[in-house]
């Protein structure tokens, strides 16, 4: 089976501009849910496929390692996510290709914090040692009807998955080839350079960087139900950075919490 | 998502958990909390179960384990080496002072038990414990006269992990109130406005009343 990835976790250090932001993009999130004691917030884009996250630190009293180290590096994607369905076959499996996993743990939080009964999000979850391209978790979820609810899936730019990754490394032979072993995809040539992981659905693209810090997460491909035609709308209707490709419009990081956004067909479509 | 749990006992008793807490909390762990409320008479069953030593507070972190205080103090200062004074000679002291803590002080821990919901002021004055204090006492005056100038923490401005160590001993203090000179307790004021122990207090107040533990509630 070839894994699927789950999500991608953006992280800043002022939710609330970013949050803005993306719904300036088009896009709906989830509420305010806090997780780590109530430390650490997040809001999320929901796609059927997957989701984005927007993370921060959300009490001015405390702090996060984590979050601090990998915004010492940037503001952007430092994680990737990928979904299991057998905790013990996966386990088994990071342990052959000589992976020093930690055990399966559990957790849950809400998913609105303004609903406190509400429904809880619940995870199984394998972290693994952190890459230098960043942290990559391996995931299954325990109650994902309190996720991908339906008022979170529509989206006014008609985002409707997320179907690449793009990473920029030193050497994407090396990069490649150990992310296969840790996500357990197969790494083929990439058409264009570099490598891919082949997903279930999408891929991760790894590029050799040019400039900027290496390695770094620095762009995500969108699939649009509409070929991003309300997205172009949107980015010239509000003068959000922007440049155009022959098959997508490019939101710039800057504008999108430091990771490059590209809004082209579904690849579904 | 969370990288681990910190397992502690009930905030109002657990001096153990707290040093472990503020520790973990200072160097920013993203850990969940897992209070194990104590049964009595006897060691918690849920907590021997869990724990490597049968103690709190119990540290998982990234699939690795950490028990003892003292040495969950150095796994988070591994993370964050702020929690320990930058400077060599004060990063010696803390240490040393932070394990005396670690090892003994029985007379006080005995007779002066952390209780942060109790007012037992004139109480637990055995000579041990008398004298334990005055121990303490002189180590504080001599952090802060040689590294403590500029704040109001043992080594200055910054809350250390040797301030986490003493931060139960400070509670003691308030909640028994034994004599003390003026400077201990500006350093006792200092430790309670802290916000991490403030957080700690407030919590320790949020727990239910099945939680209380007859043995520490009253003093015979």
């Amino acid at each position: 089976m070839s894994a699927a990835l789950d999500h991608v976790g953006i992280v800043t250090d002022r939710l609330a501009d970013l949050a803005e932001s993306y719904t300036r993009l088009g896009f709906t999130l989830s509420p305010l849910a806090r997780q780590a004691d109530g430390r650490i917030g997040n809001r999320c884009v929901m796609l059927p496929c997957c989701y984005i996250e927007l993370l921060a630190v959300v009490d001015p009293n405390a702090r996060s390692a984590t979050l601090e180290c990998f915004l010492a590096r940037y503001a952007g994607v430092h994680i990737l996510a990928f979904r299991f369905t057998d905790e013990t076959a996966e386990l088994a499996r990071l342990r052959r290709a000589g992976v020093e996993a930690s055990s399966v743990s559990r957790f849950e939080r809400l998913v609105d914090d303004a609903d406190p009964d509400g429904p809880r999000a619940r995870f199984a979850l394998i972290q693994t040692p952190d890459q230098p391209e960043g942290r990559i978790n391996l995931v299954r979820h325990l109650a994902p009807e309190a996720l991908w609810q339906p008022r979170f899936l529509a989206h006014a730019n008609n985002v409707a998955s997320l179907d690449e990754v793009v990473l920029a490394v030193a050497d994407p032979a090396d990069t490649a080839a150990r992310l296969s072993r840790l996500i357990g995809c197969v790494a083929v040539p990439d058409p264009t350079e570099g490598f891919a992981l082949e997903l279930s659905h999408g891929r991760i693209r790894i590029h050799a960087a040019a400039t900027g810090v290496v390695p770094r997460i620095t762009g995500l491909t969108l699939g649009t139900s509409d070929a991003a035609a309300a997205i172009a709308r949107t980015v010239v209707e509000r003068g959000i950075a922007h440049h155009r490709e022959p098959s997508a419009w490019v939101v710039e990081a800057a504008a999108a919490g430091g990771v490059e956004l590209r809004f082209a067909a579904s690849a579904a479509a | 998502m969370p990288e681990g749990r910190l397992y502690i006992g009930n905030r109002r008793y657990s001096s153990w958990s707290m040093r472990g807490w503020l520790a973990v909390r200072l160097a920013g762990l993203d850990v969940e909390e897992v209070v194990i409320p104590f049964t009595r008479p006897g060691p918690t069953e849920a907590i021997s179960r869990l724990s490597p030593n049968g103690l709190v507070p119990y540290l998982e972190h990234r699939g690795m384990r950490v028990w003892e205080s003292l040495a969950l103090c150095e796994y988070c200062a591994e993370v964050t080496p702020a929690l320990w004074p930058a400077d060599p000679a004060a990063r010696a002291q803390a240490r040393a002072i932070s394990a005396e803590m670690h090892a003994g002080f029985t007379g006080l821990r005995q007779a002066m038990w952390m209780n942060l919901g109790r007012d037992f002021a004139g109480l637990g004055r055995t000579p041990a414990a008398l004298a334990d204090i005055a121990r303490i006492e002189a180590l504080w005056a001599d952090a802060r006269r040689r590294f403590g100038a500029d704040g109001p923490f043992l080594f200055g401005a910054a809350f250390t992990a040797a301030d986490a160590m003493f931060a139960p001993v400070v509670t003691r203090l308030l909640t028994w109130r034994p004599e003390i000179d003026a400077a201990t307790q500006a350093y006792c004021a200092a430790v309670r406005a802290h916000p991490l122990v403030s957080t700690w207090y407030d919590a320790a107040a949020a727990e239910p009343a099945e939680w209380l533990v007859a043995d520490y509630e009253t003093v015979r």
